[in-house]
């Protein structure tokens, strides 16, 4: 160790809500050297953010540390049986510990330039020299330190800038520790990419430890020296990203891992794509207020096969999905079902059109009526579009929940009693009780956690031979369209950029971006020293 | 499949929330405060003219008595018994004032509604109208229809309705764009949804506590209107609370009571009324929340 103590561990922590309440965290602990990154792999709830936050001295509402310490740069931070000094705590934050939250939209202050934001964190510890400072930092995080940049509001910047701006915000004072909370959720697979890169250079050069917090085991095992995977409360497993590839023990790091897509294409149907087409994508042009966001869209969907539209956030491929299901009116083009055009809007469509298009949303938060019980939510559908009685569309909606994998008595249900993924299987099943041709997924399984997506994409492919479905499945993920997919559309800036088979398209990319995707996917798979 | 793959597979799902609007609100001590003063309030208003002591428009005593042994809240400027005022004076100026609000609301929900899902060229059209509306004093424009048509009871209800109108156009429609952004407003518009069925199953169900917390409002700004209007001499009424606001006004340092007697009638009702709408808006944030 270079003259100072770094990184930081954690022992024995159990946290509780409350005194008597539910196990938060039971007796676990980590550890992380200095100029280590260690992962912390788990889903939701499984306590990873508890445990992050621990290492910065810091508990939620309503939580109670019972047992064990967390030190940082050989100093106890939370400490169960002796209060640590709050003064002191504040000092270590942002000096010797410092946090990288999960939206950096909503970490930097929207009224405060991110320069200022950034001397506020070395005036806040009586470091002067905050211009030079910054320089140093926003350069060594690739940002242009000098001129304008600094002066720039949070809202002026990308997601990825803004994340590169918390980050050299983190590392401004050198910190013995890191921790990092999903700090690359909300970004597209290049800049993600690019984020990781910027994370393994900082901490190796200077010295920090990071805890990076992350339910994405595929970015982990790529950017991280020891993956720790939580699961209720407590840490089952810990080890070198290529041991715990290949011979992970405990049965949820195996589901996990076994959850991972692999960028190898799906057994080829040459006789689906070979079919008559049911659905017709012809030049679509569609505009947001008057912008061209997407330029001359063109492909087709044979029946019963899957075509994947891949590109990253802006690219246009929601706005496209939009446009075939008439949830987005304004465009040039035709969108043509079994060879007749359709109304660009979806009101001025038949009910029969309606019906045989059904679109399942990305946010299984939003997509279903708060206030409406999810068997009725079901019903509906089937009242409408199928003409169904009331008791024969309440029986198809629960056939429709059975379907995918639900129970019954879920149809009691108010959407908030669900789960992201329960949420997810229901609204699919509103869109599989109108029995479609066409079933338009948009990134239904961004949301989700790894196991979870795993799940609900092997739902989709049973579902979708099942039922003779064609679909059109939407994702920024490469190798997840390689596992649903026979062939992919790539958008890039609105146009398409790569257009085939997949295996194709995986195998001999023309298109640089598409290789960029293609290396993206497969490097962060599998990248790591 | 392991146990992981369908999370809680064993934990039957209960039929919870039926009926657990009125229940949230027979356990909330503040719901009972509200509906006990409404009920007080409704009550004196009914019985009241069967017990006044002495008919409203007979005298009793000198004008601006004060309290005395059978004249218990004095008497008012033209020496009339207060209490006996009170008792009677309610009835007509209830029922107008909560006519008017809900007439005020219920175009005003649908109307906002309406603004709220249909395009951009529409909505900007009729925005600017209200908007125009809005800007002209509700009180001047109550006055205008009154003028023209005459104050009875209906031109009184019909007018302090419509002055409503607009502003609940406006706040319904703000929360209506919340729910039009969201998908499951769009996944109702892709089954075909009606635009009824848009309006009352997806929309009003969603922003129901903001109509609550908008009919609370608008509920009290009636009164005040019809309060207002009595004072300035337009009543339906021969005896009402607003009137006797406006008559008593000139000796409120000699008999304060005739004056802070049905002021007190009003308030009570009004926050009564508020602290209902208060639990009902609870209960229904509850219930989601669940």
């Amino acid at each position: 160790m270079s003259g100072r103590m770094g990184g930081g561990f954690a022992r024995d922590l159990t946290i509780t809500v409350g005194r008597h309440g539910s196990v938060v965290l039971d007796g676990t602990g980590i550890e992380i050297a200095p100029g280590q990154v260690v992962g912390l792999a788990g889903e939701t709830g499984s306590g990873k953010s508890t445990l992050g936050l621990a290492m910065l001295g810091h508990l939620g509402p309503g939580l109670i540390a019972q047992s064990g310490i967390a030190v940082v740069a050989g100093r106890p931070i939370l400490d169960a049986h002796s209060p640590v000094d709050p003064a002191r705590l504040r000092d270590e934050r942002g000096r010797t510990v410092s946090y990288v939250p999960q939206d950096p939209g909503s970490a930097l202050n929207p009224g405060i330039r991110v320069g200022v934001s950034f001397a506020e964190v070395l005036r806040a510890h009586g470091v002067a020299d905050a211009e030079a400072r910054c320089a140093e930092l926003f350069g060594a995080v690739g940002l242009r330190a000098e001129g304008q940049f600094a002066r720039r509001y949070p809202h002026e910047l990308s997601g990825g800038q803004q994340q590169r701006v918390a980050i050299a915000i983190a590392f401004a004072l050198d910190p013995a520790l890191v921790v990092m909370d999903e700090p690359t959720t909300g970004l597209d697979v290049t800049t993600k990419h690019r984020v990781v890169e910027l994370v393994r250079r900082l901490a190796s050069e200077r010295d920090a430890g990071v805890l990076f917090i992350s339910h994405d085991l595929q970015l982990l095992l790529g950017l991280t020296d020891r993956i720790a995977v939580m699961h209720g409360g407590a840490i089952v497993e810990e080890g070198r990203p290529d041991a715990l590839l290949t011979s992970a023990t405990h049965p949820y790091t195996r589901k996990l891992i076994g959850s991972l897509p692999s960028a190898s294409a799906r057994p080829e149907r040459p006789d689906l794509e070979s079919a008559p087409a049911v659905l017709e994508v012809s030049a679509v042009s569609a505009r947001h207020r008057r912008v061209e966001v997407t330029h001359e869209v063109s492909f087709s969907v044979p029946r019963g096969g899957c075509l994947a539209i891949v590109g990253e956030s802006g690219s246009g491929k929601t706005t496209t999905a939009r446009a075939i299901a008439g949830l987005h009116a304004d465009f040039g083009g035709a969108v043509r079902l079994h060879g007749v055009d359709l109304a660009h809007d979806v009101s001025a469509r038949t009910q029969a059109q309606r019906r045989d298009i059904q679109y399942v949303f990305q946010n299984p938060w939003g997509s279903l009526n708060p206030r409406r019980r999810i068997g009725a939510s079901i019903a509906i559908v089937a009242r409408r579009l199928r003409g169904l009685g009331r008791a024969e569309a309440e029986e198809a909606a629960v056939r429709a929940l059975e379907a995918v994998g639900l129970r019954a008595d879920h149809a009691v249900a108010l959407p908030q009693r669900l789960s992201g993924g329960q949420r997810q299987r229901a609204a699919l099943a509103r869109a599989l009780v109108a029995r479609p041709e066409v079933l338009v997924c948009d990134e239904i399984t961004s949301s989700l956690d790894l196991s979870v997506q795993a799940e609900v994409v092997a739902l989709l492919s049973n579902l979708q031979e099942e039922f003779g479905m064609a679909m059109v499945f939407i994702t920024h993920d490469l190798a997840l369209a390689s596992e649903v997919a026979g062939q992919t559309v790539v958008l890039k800036d609105g146009f398409v950029v790569e257009q085939g088979l997949t295996s194709a398209v995986l195998a001999r990319p023309s298109h640089p971006y598409t290789a960029q995707l293609v290396a993206a996917a497969s490097a962060s798979y599998r990248s790591a020293p | 499949m392991t146990s992981l793959d369908v999370p809680d597979i064993t934990t039957p799902i209960h039929d919870r929330h039926t009926g657990s609007l009125l229940r949230a609100m027979l356990v909330d001590p503040r719901a009972w405060a509200g509906a006990v003063a409404v009920v007080a309030v409704v009550v004196v208003t009914l019985l009241g003219p069967l017990i006044a002591p002495t008919p409203p428009g007979e005298f009793v005593a000198r004008a601006y008595a004060a309290p005395a042994p059978g004249l218990p809240l004095g008497a008012d400027n033209l020496g009339r018994d207060v209490l006996s005022r009170v008792l009677v004076g309610g009835g007509a100026f209830l029922v107008e004032g909560l006519i008017a609000a809900a007439l005020g609301i219920g175009v005003g929900v649908v109307l906002g509604m309406l603004i709220g899902i249909s395009g951009r060229r529409t909505a900007g059209f009729l925005l600017f109208l209200s908007d125009s509306v809005m800007v002209i004093p509700q009180i001047l424009l109550v006055l205008i229809i009154l003028a023209a048509f005459g104050a009875n009871p209906v031109t009184l209800t019909v007018s302090v309705a419509l002055a409503q109108i607009a502003y609940t156009a406006r706040v319904v429609n703000a929360a209506t764009q919340g729910v039009v952004t969201e998908d499951y407003f769009r996944a109702a518009r892709a089954s075909g949804a009606g635009r009824a069925g848009l309006l009352f199953r997806e929309v009003l169900p969603n922003i129901i506590g903001v109509v609550l917390v908008e009919f609370g409002v608008r509920l009290s700004v009636c009164f005040v209107a019809l309060a207002s209007l009595s004072y300035l001499g337009f009543s339906s009424g021969a005896v009402s609370w607003g009137a006797m606001i406006h008559e008593n006004q000139g000796g409120i340092t000699l008999q304060p009571l005739a004056v802070f007697a049905p002021v007190i009638m009003i308030a009570v009702f009004l926050l009564g009324m508020n602290l209902v709408r208060d639990a009902l808006a609870r209960a229904v944030a509850g219930r989601s929340a669940r």
